[in-house]
């Protein structure tokens, strides 16, 4: 996990680079964050729920030409049991495509795949998604409130029940450092997903702190 | 390969077109006869100038060459015995140019003493303008370079089409060189109309006898830079609003609370069976409050010192721009010209009217 978390502090100061070399005329923008992530799982089955909670480290890019944009985030931390039972490592990542329809509202979709380690094999989710995000400055351009609703529209997951169906949400409150490309971030992200006939329900949470860098595609 | 050629046609057809012919005949007849002249042999000189002197100055022979021809031609004369004829000579290079004279080094006094003589009796003015003068600020005038053969008075005018005096440049004595400007404007102080004037240059003996006039076309033509167009005054939609309005601020509250709200509320309808982390309620929070915080601070009517900035950067701008092409305009039109083309002079005895 350390390895990564450099890694992704490598790939944000490439971003934070890339993101000032770009001019601010350009049609293209370019923005990238990291970000520490405090997670909650909840299992709620017929035999009872499980809860985990865990911490990683995450990193969050983008690129924008014009009206669209292509998103790349990744996550990697572990889960540990309120209980008893074995920790999960956890590794998510997500290739998002959008499209901006107007300067507060932007729509897009996203294969989005979670993997849950444990000693006996790796449980996979792969999600399609389609979201709606919609954004909007809290009295000044630089704080700035943004919204997004998920909806699932495909699954394929390796345990041995059907997918069934499930919604997220995101939101975030953004904070434009003055006269830098920098901003801060507060962020909740939270998914849920039915298995079967509703026997099994994964309830992910995120609660995210991030800095990050860019113009024009933030 | 096909370029060469056509350049040597060029220079073949140009070489020996019949005004070339003649000049470069003329040329040699000239170099021939001062040959000749360098040799003794005075009556071939002679034969030879006399030949290059049936030629057109200007035209069919060099005004240099002509010059010479005359003096050489005056200078046999005087070694043949024949005084008066190099007299005659001498009058006629001195009417024909007053800058051309026989080298002391040359010929010998005998025959500078009679050019002397012959130069300070003979009333004669020759004239040199260039071919084409702009004026405008930088070269603000036609400079007329006058050359007198001797002390003589002299009249430079212009006048128009209907020979109706339009300005008199200059009216005095000339000794040696004198150069006289026409600022090109007329006795009143203006320009003249665009068209077709006389320079008239007319000598005069010192007790007011007009002796001969060179007369001199000239060409005006007023040249105008066209002047810039001012920009368009700025719309009022290019100015952002300078006060918070309504909308906005009605807009910053209800989207902080409506997706703070959201954040706080959805996730509990969404999965109302599962145990949910309160970290929701933190950032739904902190949407919420920014929301009521931006209206607070942004509520109506409040000044937005941003876009007041950013508005009088625009003015600045654009006032800038107005200046400097307020400022580029008065320079093109104090940088009108005009340009002033002369013609081939022509000279007219006076005295023969």
């Amino acid at each position: 996990m350390r390895t990564s978390v450099v890694r992704l502090a490598q790939l944000l100061c490439a971003m934070i680079f890339v993101a000032s070399s770009v001019s601010a005329q350009s049609p293209i923008g370019t923005s990238g964050s990291l970000g520490a992530s405090f997670m909650n799982l909840n299992t709620v089955e017929a035999a009872g729920e499980q809860r985990l909670t865990g911490f990683g480290i995450g990193g969050y890019g983008t690129v924008s030409y014009g009206r669209l944009g292509l998103g790349f985030r990744y996550l990697e931390g572990s889960l540990s049991p309120s209980g008893a039972g074995t920790d999960r490592d956890i590794v998510e990542g997500e290739i998002t495509i959008s499209v901006r329809a107007s300067s507060w509202l932007r729509f897009g979709l996203a294969p989005h795949i979670r993997s849950l380690i444990v000693p006996e094999g790796t449980e996979r989710w792969v999600f399609w998604e389609a979201h709606i995000q919609a954004k909007t400055q809290l009295g000044s351009p630089r704080l700035v409130s943004i919204f997004e609703f998920r909806q699932v529209l495909s699954a394929d997951v390796d345990v041995d029940a059907d997918y069934g169906g499930g919604q997220g949400i995101i939101g975030e409150l953004r904070w434009d450092v003055s006269a830098l490309p920098i901003w801060l971030a507060l962020g909740y992200r939270m998914q849920r997903s039915n298995l079967g006939n509703g026997s099994r329900t994964e309830v992910m949470e995120h609660f995210v702190i991030s800095v990050g860098a860019g113009r024009g595609a933030r | 390969m096909r370029i060469r050629a056509l350049l040597a046609l060029v220079a073949i057809a140009t070489a020996t077109s019949p005004a070339a012919t003649i000049a470069q005949t003329a040329s040699a007849l000239v170099e021939q006869g001062i040959r000749a002249y360098g040799e003794l042999e005075f009556e071939a000189a002679a034969a030879s100038l006399r030949r290059a002197l049936r030629s057109r100055p200007g035209v069919t022979i060099d005004n240099e060459d002509y010059g010479s021809a005359l003096i050489y031609l005056a200078a046999t004369q005087y070694y043949l015995g024949n005084p008066d004829s190099t007299e005659t000579l001498f009058e006629q290079l001195v009417l024909f140019d007053t800058r051309q004279r026989p080298d002391p080094l040359v010929f010998e006094p005998g025959v500078t003493d009679i050019f002397e003589a012959v130069r300070r009796a003979t009333k004669a003015l020759t004239v040199a303008v260039p071919d084409s003068t702009s004026i405008g600020i930088r070269s603000p005038d036609l400079p007329i370079t006058l050359y007198a053969s001797s002390f003589l008075g002299a009249a430079v005018e212009v006048f128009d089409r209907d020979s109706s005096l339009v300005r008199l440049v200059y009216d005095g004595p000339v000794s040696d060189s004198l150069i006289v400007t026409w600022d090109g404007l007329d006795s009143l102080g203006t320009r003249p109309a665009d068209g077709a004037y006389t320079l008239t240059i007319t000598s005069r003996r010192p007790g007011g006898v007009s002796l001969r006039s060179t007369r001199i076309p000239l060409s005006l033509l007023t040249v105008r830079e066209d002047t810039l167009e001012h920009p368009l005054p700025l719309a009022d939609s290019l100015f952002l609003p300078e006060n918070t309005g309504r909308g906005q601020t009605i807009e910053t509250l209800l989207g902080g609370l409506l997706m703070g709200g959201a954040v706080m509320l959805l996730p509990n309808a969404l999965a109302s069976d599962a145990q949910l982390a309160g970290t929701r309620i933190v950032v739904g929070s902190a949407m919420s409050v920014a929301g009521i915080v931006g209206f607070v601070a942004r509520r109506p009517g409040r000044p937005l010192p941003e876009n007041i900035a950013a508005n009088r950067a625009l003015q600045a701008d654009w006032d800038e721009r107005v200046r400097d092409i307020t400022a580029e305009n008065a320079d093109r039109i104090a940088n009108t010209r005009m340009v002033i083309e002369t013609g081939a002079s022509r000279k007219v005895d006076l005295r023969r009217r």
